[in-house]
């Protein structure tokens, strides 16, 4: 049976990290304004009844150009224990990031919490620091490290990860790059991957890219993508072949258990099309072929969008999806739109019906044959600052019979000094 | 069929066409003409005649956009009583011109003196009627050593915030594509180019270990907003799994369901909606024990309940010496120390 995983939000990491934002947001808010970026702050509220639950989101950024910039978003929450929440207020932090960059641009430095996304290292949530050296020879260096966001859920503690890239420009054709890193939980290695990377644009119709990684605690391959897309000239047909190869088990941490049981590993090929059928009308088709626990198996979709005025302010989309992999198996239909009912200067109001329905193969017992699930919403945005929405939503899955929601939203955007 | 009923069907067919090729935007309402740039070059006009005061315009100040009037200085006999703008030039294309303003630090006055009033150096579509009259990096880079500058993304000496102007580059084949599955890739060699638009939170609010809900509920009045979990997925989120487990791992640990499971009640010790496994699951030696083959099959749908302190249940059988049996597929090699690493010294006490 599984452990008590839930994250801890530790109220001391909560005050440290909102300290840091406001620090700061205030360290580069202030000083020259003529050469300064406008500052963006922006804060929500929103909640869900049935199950209850409120957040209130808070966010900002500035840039002092041209040597530092800031961003965070943090948030508070409460209800709905199932979802999480307790019934105590919770407080977190999803981005709190200072960027300090050389002006010439040879040197780029991020401290905080961010996404760390580089080389062929998977996107990880990162409290930690990431330093890019450029030289003038297009060769890039990067060095990062940090404690992943997730290393205070019981059971992984103490984790941090480092590692580093090079990379190298091909001039306009593209960019290579190798890449390691290795992670470490609760003092043991837990990861340690080396990794490639290729970016190509041969002509200006043609792009390439792949990634690579390769597991060195448990050797073998962690995960291989690869895309080749082209499009016609007047861009009215884009075509793409894509393939992705993994491990699950290699990407997992190699202090599971579960990376003991060896690696059936999962493939998917295939190919989309997407063809602008007139200037308001998208279709696009995708098929791939699949490989996954141990059978074949193929998974693809129909998509329609129809813009009904020339700025796509108004929208209607249709989409047929199918999967049938192994146990795997469901056609989905879902059927969305955006209506605007009443537009004035800088105002308006919309209509957002969304519809979809599942229809599984081979249902159990007591999950019921269609599981359909729809949303009304409609928006209002007085101003250009301003959006208040709200939505009515009713479901029936394999879990509920029914369930009925509602949700609202009011949101402000806004900038200091206006232009 | 009647001849009548032939010119009704005929009619009824070409009124159906006519109104599809509106809906699809085949028939352009006369508005979406882009503006006869081209004829007014050809006829010798100079731009400031049309574009009065562009030449001494700063970063700041109105878009020198011509208004009726400057057009009826000239077309004094207007064949239509309503503004010219309403027809000739696309809304969008002012719009846009409106954005670049916003966002450019740029001064036509220091531009037009040293290009000696040649506009279409820069505007080099205006002499084909193109939509897109907003002059193209190359262009820029023609005169500008902004080379260096684009290598190292500083684009702040042009831009005012880039990320907020939501221009996407002219050529970026990867957002006309199925950005949600083409991103990642393209991003690992160019996520260093990927910043120069795109904000931490952007990243976030799909990869984030914190995120407050998806962003498909948080944005629950954007439908056709693209997202890796739709509003609805949970309906089918475990058959997702289970035809791509490792797409799962990309971005959550097994704890992550686990997590979850147990609050919906089908993991965690006593939970409420009982064993979901089949009779014949798992048993003494010598029984079916389904559960092995299935194990083996997709050890991480096993790890979405037994994640954490749940791989202790595994371990009871099968440690070294006990009824389980050797877990381990033939060939398996790991660099792990069997005494002291984990997972290995769960079951291997004392180094057996």
């Amino acid at each position: 049976m599984g452990s008590d995983a839930r994250p801890k939000i530790r109220a001391d990491a909560v005050r440290r990290w909102s300290i840091a934002a406001v620090l700061a947001l205030a360290a580069t808010a202030t000083g020259d304004h003529a050469l300064a970026q406008p500052h963006r702050f922006g804060a929500e509220l929103w909640g869900q009844a049935n199950p209850n639950y409120g957040l209130i989101i808070v966010e900002g950024s500035t840039r002092k150009y041209p040597y530092v910039d800031a961003e965070a978003l943090v948030w508070g929450g409460i209800g709905a224990s199932q979802l999480g929440f307790d019934d105590d207020p919770t407080f977190e932090a999803l981005v709190v990031t200072v960027r300090v960059r050389d002006p010439r641009g040879v040197s780029d430095t991020r401290l905080g919490r961010f996404i760390l996304a580089t080389g062929a290292v998977r996107a990880v949530h990162l409290d930690g620091g990431h330093l890019i050296l450029r030289a003038p020879s297009k060769t890039h260096f990067e060095v990062f490290g940090g404690v992943p966001v997730d290393g205070d859920i019981d059971g992984r503690g103490s984790d941090w990860l480092a590692g580093g890239r090079i990379s190298q420009g091909l001039g306009k054709i593209g960019v290579i790059g190798g890449s390691y890193y290795s992670r470490f939980n609760a003092g043991q290695r837990s990861d340690e991957e080396v990794g490639a990377d290729i970016s190509l644009r041969f002509a200006r119709w043609l792009d390439m890219a792949a990634r690579f990684s390769w597991e060195l605690v448990n050797r073998g391959l962690a995960e291989v993508l690869a895309t080749v897309s082209a499009e016609t000239k007047r861009r009215s047909i884009r075509g793409e072949l894509y393939a992705t190869k993994r491990s699950p088990t290699r990407m997992l941490q190699q202090t599971s258990l579960f990376t003991v049981l060896g690696d059936p590993g999962t493939l998917a090929a295939g190919g989309n099309l997407l063809w602008r059928a007139a200037p308001r009308l998208d279709l696009w088709v995708d098929a791939a072929f699949r490989d996954a626990r141990e059978a074949f198996g193929w998974s693809g979709y129909l998509r329609g969008v129809l813009r009904t005025d020339d700025e796509g302010k108004g929208s209607i989309l249709g989409e047929l999806r199918r999967q049938a992999v192994s146990i795997a198996r469901w056609t989905g239909i879902r059927l969305a739109a955006v209506i605007p009912v009443w537009e004035d200067h800088d105002s308006s109001v919309g209509l957002m019906p969304e519809f979809e329905v599942i229809i599984p193969d081979d249902p159990l017992p007591g999950q019921g044959n269609v599981w359909p699930w729809g949303r009304l919403a409609v928006r209002w945005e007085p101003s250009a600052n301003w959006i208040v929405s709200a939505a009515c939503e009713a479901s029936a899955n394999q879990v509920q019979r029914y369930e009925v929601r509602g949700l609202a939203r009011v949101a402000y955007r806004g900038e200091w000094p206006k232009r | 069929m009647s001849r009548a009923l032939r010119i009704a069907a005929a009619i009824a067919i070409l009124v159906l066409c006519g109104s599809c090729a509106k809906i699809l935007g085949l028939n352009q309402e006369p508005q979406d003409w882009a503006f006869e740039h081209r004829a007014h070059v050809l006829e010798g006009i100079n731009c400031v005649e049309c574009h009065a005061g562009i030449e001494d315009a700063g970063p700041e100040g109105p878009l020198h956009l011509p208004s009726t009037a400057d057009c009826v200085s000239c077309h004094r006999d207007p064949h239509d009583p309503s503004p010219c703008g309403d027809c000739h030039g696309r809304h969008r294309t002012r719009q846009a011109a409106a954005t670049a303003k916003k966002h450019m630090r740029f001064s036509h006055a220091v531009h037009s003196e040293e290009g000696a009033g040649d506009c279409v150096r820069c505007h080099v579509n205006v002499t084909t009627d193109d939509d897109y009259v907003r002059t193209k990096h190359p262009t820029c880079f023609g005169c500008h050593a902004h080379k260096g500058q684009w290598d190292t993304r500083d684009c702040d000496g042009c831009h005012v915030e880039l990320q907020a102007e939501l221009g996407m580059p002219e050529s970026h084949v990867v957002h006309d594509g199925d950005f949600l599955r083409e991103h990642g890739v393209q991003a690992a060699a160019q996520a260093d180019l990927c910043t120069a638009c795109h904000t931490q939170r952007e990243c976030a609010s799909c990869h984030g270990v914190t995120v407050p809900a998806i962003p498909s509920r948080l944005a629950f009045d954007e439908p056709l907003r693209p997202s890796m979990h739709r509003a609805n997925f949970f309906a089918v989120h475990d058959l997702e799994a289970a035809a791509d487990a490792g797409a799962c791992v990309v971005c959550h640990s097994p704890l992550f369901c686990v997590d979850c499971h147990e609050r919906v009640g089908i993991a965690g010790f006593d939970a409420p909606l009982g064993n979901p496994h089949p009779p014949g699951w798992s048993g003494p030696p010598g029984t079916s024990n389904s559960h092995g083959p299935a194990a083996r099959l997709d050890p991480l749908n096993c790890s979405t309940c037994h994640g954490g302190a749940g791989e202790m249940l595994c371990v009871g059988c099968h440690r070294v010496g006990g009824p389980g049996g050797n877990p381990h597929p033939p060939g398996f090699n790991s660099r792990l120390d069997i005494v002291n690493d984990l997972p290995c010294r769960l079951c291997h006490l004392g180094g057996l």
